[in-house]
């Protein structure tokens, strides 16, 4: 137990050395009602996607990684699905993107099989689309006016757990905010605190 | 290690969902208690041991950026108190694309201080269960659940057990800033200021806040010469609803022997 001990506060220690070398980049943090970064990604059927051509419809971001506890309690049970297909349509465009290092194409497709989502997964696995919207998390929201202005930025919804029992007492933020814009009005919770894994970035 | 410490691990929960590899978990975890025998009326601690695979983390109270944090529900006998402690001090772990997370790699011991019933009957059993939960992650992450117990004897005189380490996590355990500092808050043009003086040397002063969900800390900086740490940052309100709040700043060192210690500070969050 003493070994233990030692060998745990040698650890810690090396984690702090470790964490004090390492470089800090900082992700920006965008501004609510300012001009979004244009993006041109894949989807999983490796048609392109440029945010630009979307002027005039409300798009929202879904950061997305498969894997990560907190993606899968949005989707095991259909939830994801259920809030995108009511509000996809005419007016409004939802589009995952996946920053994860190892995302591909086919691995996109996967996913997207699994879950019968039947909207882009956009392939972003060198990172650059998420960090110029300075995305930490997965599932992270963002919704951009029809003039690719942001109206909202932060998590998908009010309970930050991995927990799908969750979701049915929990208020989704991007629900809210789309019902608020589709009315007219201005988005009364514009930002949140996002929760989820990290975005598995390459560097 | 050996007697009474029977740590019972049970499964955990993990990820049910279609994408999910079948892996071993990243988390061992235990529970034990720094004594083998309770005497009658005797306050002693009980803890869950996380232990990770190499490069894995479970995250504190404020897990940063990302991840959830790590909690403990405790159950001890009618008649025994048992009070969770605070977390001790976290390590930062900055991540690719500058995500920055707070928690502990390799292992941490998560601690309840619990007192016997002063007419507690030598050679009763004692059952002390607690479930843990976690998320931990890597190149990903995964939730963890386990429901642990551990049966002590109650003796008229007490053993002790695991005494190092309960001991080492013990220390690490936030102390309230003004033991060990002179403080000083002010708020200048750039935001809040701290100053601490500390009463002994100190080395590898780090700082962690926890705002909660409606507000975010901005700009956390902590610079130390001698005897001074400043400590900066600024704060932004996200829910406007949200009034006032009280935040914990803490404040981990190394002190004069080499032992990571912490402080613990309540600042104002959202006042005029």
């Amino acid at each position: 137990m003493r070994k233990l001990a030692y060998s745990v506060a040698l650890l810690v220690l090396a984690a702090m050395v470790f964490t004090q070398i390492a470089a800090k980049a900082k992700l920006p943090d965008l501004a609510i009602g300012k001009a979004v970064p244009d993006f041109t990604l894949e989807d999983q059927n490796g048609k392109t996607v440029h945010l630009a051509d979307l002027k005039n419809k409300i798009v929202v971001l879904e950061w997305f990684n498969e894997s990560c506890p907190f993606v899968k309690k949005h989707y095991i049970k259909g939830d994801m699905n259920a809030v995108a297909g009511k509000y996809v349509g005419d007016d409004v465009v939802w589009l995952a993107i996946n920053s994860t290092k190892t995302a591909t194409n086919e691995s996109n497709a996967k996913a997207a099989k699994a879950w019968s989502m039947d909207r882009p997964i956009l392939n972003d696995a060198t990172g650059a689309t998420g960090k110029a919207y300075g995305a930490k998390n997965t599932p992270q929201m963002y919704i951009i006016n029809k003039d690719q202005t942001l109206a909202y930025r932060g998590a998908i919804d009010s309970k930050s757990s991995a927990d799908a029992g969750d979701i049915a007492g929990a208020t989704n933020y991007v629900a809210k905010a789309l019902d608020e814009l589709k009315a007219g009005k201005p988005v009364s919770e514009p930002e949140t605190k996002p929760y989820g894994c990290s975005v598995k970035y390459a560097d | 290690m050996r007697l009474l410490s029977i740590a019972i691990l049970a499964g955990w929960i993990c990820c049910s969902a279609a994408l999910a590899e079948e892996k071993k978990h990243p988390v061992k975890a235990e529970l034990l208690a720094d004594a083998s025998a309770i005497k009658p009326g005797e306050t002693f601690h009980i803890g869950v041991n996380l232990v990770m695979d190499d490069g894995w983390h479970v995250y504190w109270l404020n897990p940063g950026d990302s991840g959830l944090p790590t909690t403990v529900a405790w159950k001890v006998p009618e008649g025994f108190k048992v009070v969770a402690m605070e977390y001790p001090a976290p390590v930062q772990f900055d991540q690719a694309g500058g995500v920055v997370g707070y928690g502990y790699r390799d292992s941490v011991l998560l601690i309840a201080k619990v007192t016997a019933p002063a007419d507690l009957k030598p050679g009763t059993k004692i059952q002390i269960s607690a479930t843990a939960s976690w998320l931990v992650c890597k190149d990903l992450c995964l939730p963890g659940k386990a429901k642990l117990s551990l049966e002590l004897p109650a003796e008229a005189a007490s053993k002790h057990d695991h005494g190092d380490l309960f001991a080492g996590w013990l220390e690490q355990i936030p102390a309230m800033a003004s033991e060990q500092a002179d403080v000083k808050a002010s708020n200048d043009a750039t935001g809040r200021v701290i100053t601490l003086m500390w009463h002994g040397p100190v080395k590898n002063v780090q700082v962690f806040t926890v705002p909660g969900d409606a507000y975010v800390v901005n700009d956390l900086k902590a610079d130390t010469t001698g005897r001074v740490s400043t400590i900066r940052y600024t704060t932004r309100k996200l829910d406007q609803s949200a009034g006032p709040v009280e935040m914990t700043v803490l404040v981990a060192y190394d002190d004069a022997s080499g032992k990571r210690r912490s402080i613990k500070l309540i600042e104002p969050l959202g006042q005029k």
